[in-house]
């Protein structure tokens, strides 16, 4: 019986599986993709296998998006291979057409597309922006993109911008993709995001700050500094209520903060401006980062009813209650 | 320590009892691929976000059917299906019944192997060809049809299965939001129709649990693990995965591969390998049952090995096409042991002593 059970964990653990080594395959840390005049360029950022490491582009240009990316394999040393991807990096001009949905989809159906790889907009070209793309901590590249990314991420000045959840919006919810952009020649910024609006595409950016009040409105960040209009507030703990009655949406943020300069009122009066700041800038974009479309879904018995509502057209004419409540370290 | 010694009649008891143990986990493990395999390839397509209640719709009729025939088993005073049909209806009707389990048995086996060797070639990409898997599949299941030991074996890794499932779906709950659930009717009135009509079988495999003797706790607790893991499964995928999603995946692979697509790799490649090793397991344990009903209560070795070699030539068949055969077959095959249920409960014959 024993052995039945061995016979049966080996065969299970080795068959079946694919007998291509990683060696034999170009795992590319960041695709790029772009789009001028109908020409479509796809960019791979791939380790270049040498002895003395380092990292190559791959460029490849095609009249459709699927020539592109034949084109990039073809131009690959070894088999293309994208489960290491950590970045997916739109141009802002396609990110602005109407091409941009049916792009994030065609990379997202590969079999092999790894889903956690992170959503940016750039405006600068493509080409330079690869090349900055070296490891800054530790010797992958790979590596040093995880821990950049998740560094940012908890101070909120970017979104978490994965394909997986992008996908798992649906018509529910609007992203916000991340701000990539050459400082110089060798370095990267990312900071702040991109709006965009369903099939609309990129609708305008956020800013650092303004990422930061979204991150705490959407529950994703608790703990950070936010320099406001008035000072510096460092937040300790945060929770955000969203709500949704008619044609009411409700915001509810509790903060628990300290900060030099502002009173409790102070902060309190400091952050409602500056959260109905950004709730304008996304009703203005048709943005529903927030996600109110999942409160207004609940309302509705099947897909017809809910698309008949057309909540692209319903979600910029809401009108928002905003209360921030906070509490000094002092008074805590 | 306090050492408790058994007579040879309560060893043999003893073993009998372990023994039910292990074929009713088997036909557990069974029961739980098919519904699981149903309800992500047939239903939830077609119905989205109202998966999570129509699953539980179209588990009525089998639910029905297994009461009916539970209480027509408890009624003679059989310990299981082919003994109650053999009291009520002579051997005519047992070796019709046994006929009609041993194909339903290999129909279920043949599901299960075209959706594993599917989800490899199609989905999770491998070297392999949809035969040159199903003979490797198939080589390692005949390897496991040891007589006592299948079962055995299956009950010895349950906790382990269980505990995996635990650790995904613990990963999996960050993933869930409440608005998967809505809208309540997902795409609405024709399509729930639809999924009515390809998933009203769903709660059919139950039945096999009564093909063997009752093990401690009775046919009842036998069947709440399949119908609650199920359904909790498909409720789980809703949560996770909105309407529009759900019902844009129409093909074998994709649906079967979306519950673990959008997990990180570890985890994703741990959830392949519990429903590769669930898989696998059921269609061994397919063969070896379904030999058992074929054999008529004779030993026919070479049976089971013959078997295996028919689901290989099956594989022949272009995928696509095969499993719309058997998805077809399996949604009208089992209204036969429905109609066997309605017989026995009621026909009055006096059930021999």
């Amino acid at each position: 019986m024993r052995r039945v059970i061995i016979i049966l964990l080996c065969c299970l653990l080795a068959g079946g599986c694919s007998a291509l080594p990683a060696e034999e395959r170009s795992f590319a840390v960041a695709l790029g993709l772009s789009v001028r005049e109908g020409v479509w360029e796809a960019a791979a950022r791939i380790p270049s296998y040498q002895q003395s490491g380092g990292y190559l582009t791959l460029q490849a240009r095609g009249g459709s998006l699927e020539e592109a990316m034949a084109g990039l394999d073809a131009s690959a040393p070894m088999r293309m291979h994208y489960g290491q991807l950590r970045l997916l990096i739109f141009s802002g001009e396609l990110a602005r057409s109407g091409s941009f949905v049916s792009a994030v989809e065609a990379v997202a159906d590969r079999a092999e597309t790894r889903l956690q790889a992170q959503l940016c907009v750039t405006e600068d070209p493509m080409k330079g922006v690869m090349d900055a793309l070296e490891p800054q901590t530790g010797a992958r590249l790979s590596k040093s993109l995880d821990v950049m990314l998740e560094t940012r991420r908890e101070m909120g000045v970017i979104p978490d911008a994965s394909l997986s959840g992008i996908l798992r919006m649906g018509q529910r919810q609007d992203p916000v993709l991340i701000r990539i952009s050459l400082e110089d020649e060798k370095t990267l910024r990312l900071t702040g995001g991109e709006m965009i609006s369903g099939a609309a595409g990129a609708q305008g950016s956020l800013s650092a700050e303004e990422m930061q009040l979204l991150s705490l409105m959407q529950g994703k960040v608790r703990r950070t500094m936010i320099t406001l209009e008035d000072g510096t507030v460092t937040i300790h703990d945060a929770g955000c209520r969203l709500s949704l009655d008619g044609n009411r949406a409700c915001v509810r943020l509790k903060v628990r903060c300290s900060g030099s300069s502002l009173t409790a009122e102070g902060a309190a009066d400091a952050l409602q401006r500056e959260v109905r700041g950004v709730i304008g800038r996304l009703a203005e974009a048709g943005c529903d980062a927030l996600g109110l479309g999942r409160f207004a879904i609940r309302h509705f018995r099947d897909a017809a009813a809910w698309r008949e509502l057309d909540w692209r057209h319903v979600y910029p004419a809401l009108e928002w209650e905003i209360l921030v409540d906070v509490q000094t370290a002092a008074q805590a | 320590m306090r050492t408790t010694v058994f007579t040879a009649q309560e060893r043999r008891q003893r073993r009998e009892a372990g023994d039910r143990l292990a074929r009713m986990c088997q036909i557990r493990l069974i029961s739980t691929v098919s519904m699981l395999t149903a309800l992500f390839t047939r239903v939830i397509p077609l119905c989205g976000s109202a998966g999570w209640w129509m699953g539980a719709v179209c588990m009525l009729p089998g639910l029905a059917t297994y009461g009916l025939l539970c209480a027509a088993i408890r009624s003679c005073g059989a310990k299981t299906l082919q003994e109650a049909v053999l009291k009520k209806c002579g051997r005519a009707g047992e070796t019709l019944v046994r006929l009609l389990l041993g194909v339903l048995f290999l129909l279920e086996g043949a599901g299960s192997l075209t959706a594993l060797v599917t989800a490899f070639t199609e989905g999770i990409g491998t070297e392999g060809t949809q035969f040159t898997m199903a003979l490797l599949t198939l080589g390692a299941a005949v390897l496991c049809l040891h007589r006592d030991a299948l079962a055995r074996g299956i009950w010895l890794m349950r906790r382990g299965m269980l505990l995996a499932a635990l650790v995904i779906a613990a990963l999996l709950a960050g993933m869930l939001r409440p608005d998967g659930l809505h809208p309540v009717l997902g795409p609405g009135g024709s399509a729930l129709q639809a999924a009515w009509k390809a998933g009203c079988t769903l709660a059919w495999p139950l039945i096999l649990l009564l093909t063997a003797e009752p093990a401690k706790g009775g046919r009842l607790r036998a069947a709440t693990v399949p119908v609650f893991f199920s359904l909790g499964t498909g409720a789980a995928l809703c949560l996770i995965y909105p309407c529009e999603m759900l019902i844009r995946e129409t093909g074998l692979a994709g649906t079967l591969l979306l519950p673990a697509r959008h997990l990180p790799a570890a985890a994703a490649t741990a959830a392949h390998c519990l429903g590769m090793l669930g898989a696998f397991l059921s269609i061994a344990s397919c063969l070896q049952l379904g030999a058992q009903q074929l054999e008529m209560r004779r030993r026919l070795n070479w049976l089971p090995f013959a078997l295996a070699g028919l689901l290989a030539l099956l594989q022949l068949i272009p995928a696509r096409r095969l499993w719309l055969a058997l998805t077809g077959i399996m949604q009208y095959a089992p209204v036969l042991l429905s109609v066997w249920a309605l017989i026995l409960v009621i026909r009055r014959k006096k059930c021999a002593e």
